[in-house]
């Protein structure tokens, strides 16, 4: 499904977030991208989503060269993916059911659509109750559920995932991420980047380990020492 | 495209009612900027009004001899009028000269008591010339002291008043120039600070329009309820403008009036009232939204 080929991404002066860095994801994957902060994590996720373009090497979605989309295709592009942050970016004047509604407006969905699939998606990351309510009148744990609601809500292909435990105490850790083994289950193919050991040991999933930039291990089970 | 225009209308007035309180800041800013905008279109036509005015008491008299035939007043009449740097002429009889003075006097004992004294009228028959411009006035004065006039013209009233309708002219041009400049500056103050105002309130959605573009959205679907709530914006600050305005203008007719008294400020506002409809709707709207389509495309471009 994607491929890194040889990437790097250097910061002017002389900054280099990612040198030469290769590696695939296939459909239906749960991938951790490990490392400790500065590893080179988020910026291989804004890379795959296009937010940033490589130095060198290329970015292949489908065998297509990412950095080959133009400007005006990019809104496309990214609705095949989901996104989730570490500090959720739910927009802040609407409203749980609106942060959703506004993907599935973004591509047209007509309104039966919106209206048969939002609670569904909201059953499934349990907040069902929570649809007309604010984001600034939610938890940190079900602020993270709307965002993953969010990413969720229009079927993509992947999600990527930054850190979304990042803000959370365990047992919402927890809960959030088994909600993302759900969704793979489903067959959404994953990306998860985390700094965090005890989860990298506990999912036991293939795990890409970073360090200074680049990558130094690409462990099918997990369980690399950070 | 219907429901995509329907959402995005829907949108727009979500987002300007939940941002009440810095939706009508902008309003208020808006309102103020056209405010300025309508009383310098006001007052620059009042202004030229009266500069016209001020010219037209600038001219010069022209006497003719007692025994002056009407008939040949008019002749000289239709000959200066012919003139292509004469704008007006007026003709005052002896009869009307009496009348008028008679009028103007009237309460005045001592005027009055000399005029029954000297008996017959003493006024002469008069021309009033008016030209288009104060160069043209000594060309008109040595045209009419020619020899041609010598018997019928008693005096021509010019070279006395030279330096007055001089000085008329002189102030009225410095003051129409610089009432333009004024209304230049304070117009693009007006448009600038609002402007600001307007691209301030967007950047505060900087990040919105930031997490908008990552989720998928196309540039004018994030663009669209903007575009809305400056629309709204520009209309509200225009229902305040135009009712403003006017209020003014009707409460201000009586106090302009004391001080002009051939000018009233409300027959002058019906009489530019599709112009200021349109400069205030215009202002309006482009006040609020020109700066929301400039401040988004720099952030959706970044």
């Amino acid at each position: 499904m994607i491929e890194l080929k040889k990437v790097s991404k250097m910061y002017l002066p002389d900054v280099a977030a990612l040198k030469d860095v290769s590696f695939k994801v296939e459909d239906r994957e749960f991938v951790l991208i490990a490392g400790k902060s500065g590893a080179g994590k988020t910026t291989v996720l804004k890379l795959i989503l296009a937010r940033e373009y490589p130095s060198s090497g290329r970015i292949l979605w489908h065998d297509k060269d990412i950095a080959q989309i133009k400007k005006r295709e990019l809104p496309f592009y990214r609705r095949k993916i989901g996104i989730v942050f570490q500090d959720y970016k739910l927009l802040p004047s609407k409203t749980v059911w609106e942060n959703i509604a506004f993907v599935l407006e973004a591509l047209d969905a007509d309104d039966e659509e919106i209206e048969r699939n939002i609670p569904k998606v909201l059953e499934i990351v349990g907040l069902k109750n929570k649809a007309d309510k604010f984001p600034n009148q939610l938890s940190a744990g079900e602020s993270q559920r709307a965002a993953i609601a969010r990413a969720l809500i229009h079927r993509p292909e992947m999600i990527l995932a930054d850190e979304p435990t990042g803000n959370l105490d365990p047992y919402n850790t927890s809960e959030i991420i088994k909600l993302f083994l759900k969704i793979n289950e489903f067959g959404t193919t994953i990306i998860l980047a985390t700094h965090n050991k005890e989860l990298i040991k506990k999912l036991k999933k293939r795990t890409i380990l970073f360090k200074d930039a680049k990558l130094i291990r690409d462990d099918e089970k997990g369980g690399v020492i950070l | 495209m219907a429901t995509l225009l329907k959402r995005i209308l829907k949108m727009g007035v979500v987002n300007f009612k939940r941002q009440m309180n810095l939706s009508f800041a902008t309003c208020f800013i808006i309102a103020i900027a056209v405010l300025l905008i309508s009383s310098l279109f006001l007052s620059q036509n009042i202004f030229n009004f009266l500069l016209t005015e001020a010219r037209a008491k600038a001219d010069i008299s022209v006497f003719f001899n007692q025994e002056c035939s009407e008939e040949e007043i008019f002749i000289v009449k239709d000959e200066v009028a012919s003139l292509p740097e004469v704008e007006e002429v007026i003709c005052v009889s002896k009869q009307e000269a009496l009348e008028e003075f008679i009028e103007r006097h009237k309460d005045e004992d001592d005027l009055m008591n000399s005029l029954v004294e000297v008996g017959s009228n003493p006024f002469l028959a008069s021309l009033s010339i008016r030209a288009f411009d104060a160069v043209n006035y000594e060309k008109i004065a040595n045209f009419l002291e020619g020899e041609r006039f010598d018997d019928l013209i008693a005096k021509v009233d010019y070279h006395k008043r030279k330096p007055v309708i001089d000085k008329i002219f002189q102030a009225t041009a410095f003051l129409e120039n610089a009432g333009i400049i004024v209304f230049a500056v304070f117009a693009l103050v007006s448009i600038l600070v609002s402007f600001n105002t307007i691209r301030l309130a967007i950047y505060n959605h900087k990040e919105e329009i930031k997490i908008m573009r990552l989720v998928g959205a196309s540039n004018n679907f994030i663009r669209g309820p903007f575009i809305v709530q400056g629309i709204i914006c520009g209309l509200i600050s225009f229902a305040i403008s135009f009712l403003l305005v006017l209020l003014a203008c009707v409460l201000l007719t009586s106090p302009v009036s004391s001080f002009f008294s051939d000018f009233s400020l409300f027959d002058f506002y019906k009489a530019s009232f599709w112009n200021l409809f349109l400069i205030q709707l215009f202002c309006s709207l482009a006040l609020g939204i020109t700066p929301s389509l400039i401040a988004i495309r720099k952030h959706l471009d970044s």
